[in-house]
């Protein structure tokens, strides 16, 4: 059993991060992810880490030093969010592209304009598709486990490919909650020793990273490493497992929560998560069938998984934080909803926005998201594809 | 258990740290959660902030801002009209002021009608105390006695034990924060 | 892998990494000039500018460090340092087909003058 302590998630992170203590951190403060690299100085000059942290003059720079870093065989970290991760995005790309285990925390947070410093999913979704790993947590106790798992998942030789762990700015990054931190030393055994597979400072054999490829090389070397992120929810699911075993709580790739029997699903990752799983307690309660589908792994997307997981339900609605501008639906929307399509009795699918900027999403709105899944239920009308979760004036598409 | 508590004060009055205070402290019991959190704008200090503690039996996964409180506690009376108070507040709900207004008086010129009132004079206490204007803790140690939830003994050893884990405070600043517990505990009526 | 055999994606090392750098020694590029240079060592004065701008290291050095000739297995015929060569009639671009139609000694004489 951990101790049970009462902290930030930020500080939550950091103490994961002391406990992993990589060899190499290169970072740029942004809030809400500030108080990370601060907590790590701290724990450095405590002498309570051998970290060397870089604090480097951007998060382009901090992106491009752990990928020198990686590289050259340590093992590697870096924090960040907003405006930060969209900086750092065109190495962000290179990284996964060298398959190089860096695992970055991410405070997720809108971007500008105008300008929002709150919980948001903008900044990770402009970077959905460079290739990375990314793990949604919905708490403290999920965000330091995570942490630690990562270190696993993105390390393992079939993998090889680099995890951002993910939770939202200020509701998980600035609330104190309860959550149980495991011991330094039991951490330690679990995330093991990292022996990189091509490192540069091996000087008995020498190798060249990231040379030109022409269009004739340039598609295999895209595709060998699509191959190795896809590799990756077998481990997601078995480095979870293992952190079950080891410290009793399991994590999957996705949490689904009273979805056995569910006529009523809403899809959703993050902080938001826990304030709809007490609205779907509050609805079977009153017998109604409310279920949830957390999804804790966004990329890559497990589209096997979730058609067995929402396959018998009757509607769903996909709940993003992020505007994903000129698309036909939200991001989380395109997924959930292109996997169901080979379903044979395919659920209804709607798509609603919240929470942007860190607007508060309480839970009288997931109670109405469930009150339209009952209505179009009964009816068979859908009416609106898209819609806006507590926004003022009326949205007509 | 179930208790929500909403804190109204000006940006410098540590409401945000005595509602991660409060979490902490009422976490060090087995099977209690807590959850400690606030708004945060483009506050500087002087400007109005509101921070939340949630405290609960089962753990908590609501993550909104939206409460109902039981209790509402007011650094500032002078925000009283600036912000309102009794948003969402539940019947009967307690209310603790720091004021050096009579009760009566209080009641009468904040509108105060359908609340249990205390008050306290947590200004002078801090000031006294600490040396500074800095009402948390004595509201802290109001909060406790109001609540039943601690005894003087117990409350002042967890606080005292809270302090030092940070490493951030000297010991006279401990030893005056404790006494402004201690007060804060003893004269809150 | 040899150069110019194409590898399928699942032969490729993880993360596109190379086991033999600076295998570029093995791509000979000498042949792709229309031109190329010739040198006249009796007018060149060592300062080593056609070394500095050679884009292909094909400016050969001797152990003194002096010019010592052109790498013609590496020297792609661009004329950067017949360009940036200070000295009158030290280097210059002749056509290739000229040498193998008249002979090195002739060209050099037609292009040179003297001996």
């Amino acid at each position: 059993m951990g101790k049970k302590v009462a902290l930030m998630g930020n500080t939550a992170t950091a103490h994961a991060i002391r406990q992993i203590n990589p060899d190499v951190i290169a970072a740029y403060p942004i809030t809400p992810s500030s108080d990370i690299p601060m907590a790590v100085a701290s724990f450095i000059a405590d002498g309570l880490m051998d970290t060397e942290l870089v604090t480097v003059e951007s998060e382009h720079s901090a992106m491009s030093a752990c990928v020198g870093a990686s590289a050259a065989g340590g093992r590697v970290m870096t924090i960040t969010a907003a405006q930060g991760l969209a900086l750092m995005s065109e190495i962000v790309y290179i990284a996964s592209s060298l398959r190089l285990p860096i695992v970055t925390i991410i405070a997720a947070r809108a971007l500008s304009s105008p300008l929002n410093i709150h919980g948001d999913h903008s900044d990770v979704m402009e970077v959905r598709d460079a290739g990375w790993i990314q793990l949604f947590c919905e708490d403290s106790q999920e965000i330091y486990d995570s942490t630690i798992q990562a270190i696993k998942i993105s390390e393992n030789k079939n993998v090889l490919t680099p995890v951002m762990v993910i939770m939202d700015g200020f509701n998980t990054s600035h609330s104190v909650e309860i959550w149980e931190m495991e011991e330094d030393k039991r951490v330690k055994e679990f995330i093991g020793e990292y022996t990189p597979k091509y490192p540069l400072l091996d000087v008995s054999r020498k190798i060249t990273y990231g040379a030109w490829a022409p269009p004739a090389e340039y598609s295999e070397h895209k595709v060998s490493q699509l191959h190795g992120l896809l590799q990756s929810p077998s481990m997601v699911k078995k480095v979870g497992e293992d952190f079950g075993k080891a410290f009793g709580r399991n994590y999957g790739i996705f949490e689904a929560y009273k979805l056995d029997d569910a006529d009523y699903a809403i899809v959703i990752m993050g902080s938001a998560a826990g304030t709809a799983k007490d609205v779907v307690d509050a609805l079977r309660e009153n017998g109604v069938k409310a279920g949830l589908l957390k999804m804790r792994m966004f990329r890559p997307f497990p589209a096997d998984e979730v058609k067995e997981a929402l396959g018998n339900v009757k509607v769903v609605a996909t709940l993003d934080r992020v505007i994903s501008a000129g698309a036909y639906g939200s991001p989380l929307f395109n997924e959930i909803r292109s996997a169901l399509y080979d379903v044979p009795q395919r659920p209804i699918v709607i798509d609603y926005i919240y929470g942007l900027g860190g607007r508060d999403t309480q839970p009288k709105h997931f109670k109405a998201v469930y009150e339209n899944l009952k209505k179009i239920a009964k009816t068979g009308k859908v009416g609106k594809i898209l819609d806006f979760i507590n926004i003022r004036g009326k949205w007509e598409e | 258990m179930k208790l929500n508590v909403r804190w109204h004060a000006r940006a410098g009055q540590g409401a945000v740290t005595a509602a991660h205070n409060l979490a902490e402290v009422i976490a060090q019991e087995k099977g209690v959660y807590a959850r400690a959190f606030a708004v945060y704008g483009a506050e500087k200090r002087g400007a109005a902030v509101m921070a939340f503690t949630r405290l609960s039996d089962h753990p908590i996964r609501d993550h909104s801002e939206y409460m109902e409180p039981d209790v509402v506690l007011l650094l500032d009376p002078t925000l009283v009209g600036l912000v309102n108070i009794a948003e969402g507040t539940k019947k009967g709900a307690r209310v603790i002021v720091n004021t050096s207004l009579k009760k009566e008086d209080l009641i009468k010129q904040l509108n105060l009608k359908g609340f249990k009132v205390y008050i306290l004079d947590a200004n002078r206490i801090s000031r006294d105390e600490i040396g500074r204007a800095i009402p948390n803790v004595p509201m802290l140690g109001a909060f406790f006695h109001v609540m039943n939830l601690r005894d003087k003994e117990e409350l002042s050893q967890e606080m005292k034990e809270l302090l030092e884990s940070t490493g951030k405070f000297s010991d006279k600043l401990i030893q005056g924060n404790i006494k402004a517990l201690r007060k804060g505990f003893e004269e809150v009526e | 892998m040899k150069i110019g055999e194409k590898a399928k994606w699942d032969e490729l090392l993880t993360g596109g990494v190379i086991e033999d750098p600076g295998n570029s020694v093995n791509y000979k590029t000498g042949s792709w000039g229309i031109e190329k240079p010739i040198w006249n060592k009796d007018a060149c004065i060592n300062c080593m500018f056609c070394w500095v701008y050679c884009p292909d290291s094909a400016i050969k050095v001797d152990k003194d460090g002096n010019m010592a000739g052109i790498d013609c297995d590496f020297c792609k015929g661009c004329g950067l340092c017949v360009k940036e060569c200070p000295k009158p009639n030290a280097l210059a671009m002749v056509l290739k087909a000229d040498i193998e139609k008249k002979g090195m000694d002739v060209v050099f004489k037609e292009t040179f003058g003297g001996k």
